[in-house]
Order: structure tokens, then sequence, then C-alpha cells
């Protein structure tokens, strides 16, 4: 039980021993001199109830919330304080919650949202970053494409190159020339030819430099001339006021000619049109088929440069 | 979609959407809102706006210019003005959550009389979801107010409750989370104003206000003739010489004038009591009856009931809030059993 019970002189509840709510309620009842069975029917309860109320014996009772009741009516009815007597018995129940203000919850609703903020955040942040070491490793890889695209086409090129005319080479023409100087004075000069372009040509170039192609090259390209196919005799001319890429493919699409032209050269290629021919940069490029000078921008688009010649 | 992620900063409410008063209770938190369900409207031209809503809206009850009329959307339960309670509705929510930087749209438990039809029904579903809710569950009262009180509800067990608010009377007999027989009366703390201001026109010639008629019931009213006589001074307008003049009432006059209501109410829970299933019957007389609502605070009402029914009646601890906290638990029971329908009646 907590607290304990007496009922003073005046009425009131004070502190005694022991004889708890359910005593002060029978003390005072007896003292009025009515008796627990008429207690019971004035409040419409079961004699039991009033019993099991005076014996502090809330085992004996309904569930809480009818037991407080009963023994708020008990109290009034001998004119004692209710709510300290229904404090006094142990029911179990929870006590009704109190009414709160709404700014109570403030703290911890805030409290939700700034968690929720700071995760969005990282979020941003973190997805801000990988999009950032992105951008940073396209750009990388372009920059690695662009400086390694000779050496790559170069790579592929020599095979190709090598391997793909090699059948179609006509031999016999090479072999019997139709000019009236010796066998001897021709290799001669196909090797002072091959040396010179040697000295010259860059590497991407060098690989075109096959026996099969001396013979041929040696009859009659001029200076700063390059063959790039077995037989023809279709040129192109290309003056370079800028740096820009020039690729050059037949019209299977094999590529047989590519490389990075500097500023201020001058390219010169020899071969059978038709000629599949990409510029990189269209504006630094002054281009001639056959003599003829073409007009580029018709071709153009961001500067970059797609025509066939010689169709 | 908006409202789910809106969702996600509200919170769960219960709302006892009651004829004089609207109590909301959010869970985890209790009553947070007790306001009066009045609401002023300010008519300019033809356009109509919010002045006032709840306490503010009832200060101004009888005491508006001609522009603003403090009306109460509901009467005896239900919708009477479904836009201004709309209006009314949007406001208690947004001062419930007025911390958030997010327009709520919490979920929603509303309490609705047992008696109210579907037309009723879908009327409050409707405002509550206009209001911004995002899911409306309604629940009848009596089961509110029986939860609200700690009654064991889910026992198989009949336990009556008699719920007196501002517009009704609803009484009910609970059994295992369900309702085995309701019956609702139009009576209520409405009605006992409206008695005591009919007792004084009579009587004393006077015409007196709705608010001053509360104060009379809440400072002197009683159910049951009481040992000590209580008297309160109170002025109104003579009728006969149309000007105001102050008299004086006691209890005994203000039973005398509460004897209809109080008569109904009593007729009410013994109609009930006749129809109940005898079983039920014999718990209820073991445990007696509950009151709960705001018509519970009326002094010595429980003395009366008992006296004519014969059976213990006990008043539900803070019987005003009884219905909110009900609905509050409710939602937490459904939650907590997992079935959205455990105890709403859609």
């Amino acid at each position: 039980m907590r607290g304990t019970f007496r009922v003073s002189d005046d009425g009131k509840l004070d502190e005694s021993p022991s004889i708890g709510p359910g005593g002060a309620l029978r003390v005072a009842r007896e003292r009025l001199g009515v008796s627990a069975r008429e207690v019971a029917d004035v409040l419409n309860l079961p004699i039991r109830v009033v019993d099991a109320i005076e014996a502090n014996d809330a085992a004996r009772m309904p569930a809480p919330v009818f037991a407080r009741g009963y023994i708020r009516a008990y109290a009034r009815l001998m004119e004692m304080d209710a709510e300290t007597l229904v404090a006094g018995f142990e029911l179990g129940a929870v006590a009704p919650e109190p009414v709160r203000d709404a700014a109570v919850s403030v703290y911890r609703h805030q409290r939700i949202l700034v968690i929720a903020a700071g995760i969005l955040i990282l979020l941003l942040v973190i997805a801000l970053l990988v999009w950032v070491v992105m951008l940073i490793a396209d750009e990388a890889s372009e920059a690695s494409a662009v400086e390694g695209s000779p050496a790559v086409d170069q790579e592929s090129l020599a095979p190709r190159t090598v391997a793909a005319p090699a059948p179609a080479l006509p031999r016999p023409r090479i072999v019997v020339p139709e000019s009236t100087e010796s066998r001897r004075e021709i290799e001669q000069r196909a090797g002072q030819e091959a040396g010179l372009v040697q000295e010259q040509t860059p590497p991407a170039a060098i690989a075109q430099e096959s026996p099969e192609f001396r013979g041929r090259a040696a009859d009659a390209l001029p200076e700063g001339s390059r063959r790039i196919t077995a037989d023809g005799d279709d040129v192109l001319t290309m003056e370079f006021s800028e740096d820009c890429w020039v690729e050059v493919s037949d019209t299977q699409g094999r590529n047989i000619y590519s490389d990075l032209s500097r500023a201020g050269d001058q390219l010169r290629l020899v071969g059978n049109a038709p000629f599949r021919v990409l510029l990189g940069y269209a504006p630094g490029v002054k281009l001639a088929y056959n003599g003829e000078s073409i007009p580029l921008s018709p071709h153009t688009r961001n500067n970059l440069t797609r025509l066939v010649l010689g169709q | 979609m908006f409202k789910n992620i809106r969702g996600l900063f509200s919170r769960d409410l219960s709302i006892d959407l009651g004829t004089a008063n609207t109590l909301i209770y959010v869970r985890d938190q209790g009553i947070v809102l007790n306001e009066p369900s009045v609401v002023a409207i300010r008519v300019q031209g033809t356009q109509k706006s919010v002045a006032a809503v709840g306490l503010d809206a009832k200060r101004m009850l009888g005491r508006t210019p001609g522009n603003i009329t403090a009306i109460r959307p509901l009467k005896d339960g239900v919708i009477a003005d479904f836009l201004v309670t709309e209006k009314m509705l949007k406001y208690f929510i947004s001062k419930v959550h007025e911390n958030s930087f997010i327009r709520p749209s919490p979920r929603v438990l509303v309490c609705v009389p047992c008696k109210s039809t579907e037309v009723e029904r879908r009327a409050i579903r409707e405002s509550a979801l206009s209001a911004g809710a995002r899911d409306v569950r309604l629940l009848e009262e009596p089961m509110a107010a029986a939860i609200g009180a700690g009654l064991p509800v889910q026992e198989a067990v009949g336990t009556m409750v008699v719920d007196i608010g501002g517009g009704t009377t609803e009484i009910a007999i609970i059994s295992l989370n369900g309702v085995v027989l309701s019956d609702t009366v139009r009576v209520g703390g409405d009605r006992f104003d409206e008695a005591i201001v009919a007792y004084v026109r009579r009587t004393q010639g006077s015409l007196i206000g709705e608010a001053t008629a509360e104060r009379i019931k809440q400072e002197i009213g009683a159910a049951y003739p009481q040992k000590e006589v209580r008297e309160i001074d109170v002025r109104g307008r003579n009728l006969a010489e149309g000007i105001p003049r102050g008299f004086t009432l006691n209890s005994n006059e203000i039973l005398e004038a509460l004897q209809e209501p109080l008569s109904m109410i009593v007729q009410a829970v013994k109609g009930a009591l006749e129809q109940c299933p005898p079983e039920l019957a014999s718990d209820i007389a073991e445990t007696g009856l509950v009151l709960t609502g705001g018509g519970a605070l009326l002094r010595d009402l429980d003395v009366l009931l008992a006296e004519e029914t014969g059976l213990p009646v006990i008043i539900a601890e803070d019987p005003l809030t009884c219905v909110a906290r009900g609905g509050g638990k409710a939602l937490e029971l459904m939650d907590a059993a997992g079935n959205a329908d455990l105890l709403s009646t859609e």
C-alpha cells in the first residue's frame, strides 16, 4: 500500500500507522454509524466490493477504472478527499496522460528533420564528388586518346597497309619497268628515293615503305610526295596552317594513311582514287585534288571534314 | 505521392470533432489542442474569409459586428457547414504542426457519432481529406470514449459507456472490440445551455446569451438536489423594459431548468439497458456504467443516473478528453495489431 491514513477528529485524513485508505473509509463509516451493507446499497455496489475496498484488497476489485470510480463514490459519500484515497490504492493502473503542449515535441520533431537534412546533404556531396572524379577521368582519357591515336593507328596501320595491298600488287609492273633505264639505275634511284623519304616520313608512314612500294614509288614521284596505294596517279595536296589530324582510307574503309600534320607542313599523297578523307581541323587545311582546290565548308561540321574524292 | 512524402513530416492525429470543442491527440504526445469548434467568418462584399478560429472566435460569439459572423460549423455532432468545417480543420491541423516547414499531411482518425448517416460520415471524411489529411479513418465515439476511459473493451465482458458531448449523448454497450448496442440522443451540453436560457426568459423575463448560460451551468449547475444551495449573479436584457438588468439564480432553479434534457438522457440510458442482451446486462449490473464527455462534469449527474438505474455509475478520469485520447490509443492498437480495420468503422 502506498501511504497510510487515519481519520482525525475533524474528519480529515492524517498520516498514521497502517490502516490504509480502505481502513480510513471504514473508520469514517463506523463513526457515522452506517453499515457496509447500507453503503453498498446507496452506491449500488455488491457488498464484497465494499469489503474489498475497506480491506485494501485491490485483487478482489474489478478493473482499475471501475475500482477508482467506486472508491471516489465511497469517499464522496463519507465526505472525504477522494483523490488522496484513490492515490493510496495500488490498482496497477496507469495514471491518465497529462495534456502536453505541442511545443514539447518540437525538439524531437526538429531533430528528425535535421538528421534527414544532414543525410540529404551528405548524399549530395557524395554525388558531387563522384561526378567530379568521373569528369576528370573522362578528360584524361580524351587527352590520351588524342595523343595516343597516331601511335595506335600506326601499330594497327602497319600490318594492314603491308598486308592488305600485298596480294594486289602488280608485281610484273615493278619487275618489268616500262622505262628504258636499266634495272640497276632504277634500283639505285629507288634506293635514293627511299632514303630521302625515310628521312622525312613520320613513323606512321614508315610502315608503308615496303619493298613492294619502293619499286613503284621509285617510278615517278616528285619530291615530298607519298604513295599510299600500289598504283594510281591521283594526287591529294594539303597545306596546313594549323595542326591537323589527317586520315585517308580507301573505298572499302581500310586506312591507308593517318598522321598528325603540323602547321606549315605540306602533304602530297599519290594513289588510286577514290579516297575517303578525314580532316580533324578543317580551318587549318587547304585541300586540292589533282591540282583542283576543294572547298571544305560543305563537308565540314564542327571543324571536322569528311569527304570522298575521285568517285 | 506528395502527400506521402509530406506524411513523413507529419504526425498521426486523433481528432474529436465535437459540436462544442475540438480536441486533437498526437501519438506519443497526448492532447495538444483543445479549442472550441467555432469559426468567425468575415464577409466583404461577396467574399468570405476566416477572421478567427477556436478560442478567439468563441470570444466573438454574440459580440460580432455586422460583417463578422461567429458560427459553429458542427451541429448535433455532425457537419452543418462543410466548407467552414474544412477551414477549421485545416487551421487546427496546421496549428498542431506549426513548427513544421513542410505543409503537413497526417494520418487522421476522426471520431463520429454512432448514429451518423453515411452522408454525414462521408462529409467528415471529405472535410478531413480537404484539410490535408492523407488517410482518414473513422471511429465511433463511444468506442473511442471507452478506450480513452481505460475500459477493457477487448475482453468478452460487457461495458457501458455514456458519452455526453456538446450536441449529442452517445450510449453504447461494448464487448470484444465492438459496439454491441448503441443509441444517440440529440441532447448534450448545448441543450443544457438552451434550457437555462429558456428558463431565465420564462421566470426572469430576461434574455441571456449562450456564453452566460454556459457559465451558469458550469458554476452552479447540478443534476441532483444539493445540500448546499449556491447562487450566481447574472446580467441579461430585460424583455419588458428592453434594458440590461441583473438578477440572481440559485442551483435549485438551474436543476429545475435542466430537468427536461436530463430526463431525456436518463430515458435513453434506460432504453439501452432494456435492449441489452442478458449476459451483457449481468456484466453491466456488476461493473456499472461509465460517464465520459464534458456533460459528465455536470455536478451529481452520476448520482442521478445511479439512482434512476440502480447501477454503479462512475465518471471517467478527465472525461473531456476521453474520446480524443481513445482515438489516439485506437491508432496505436491498429498499428500494433497490424490491422488498420481493427476498430475503425470503415
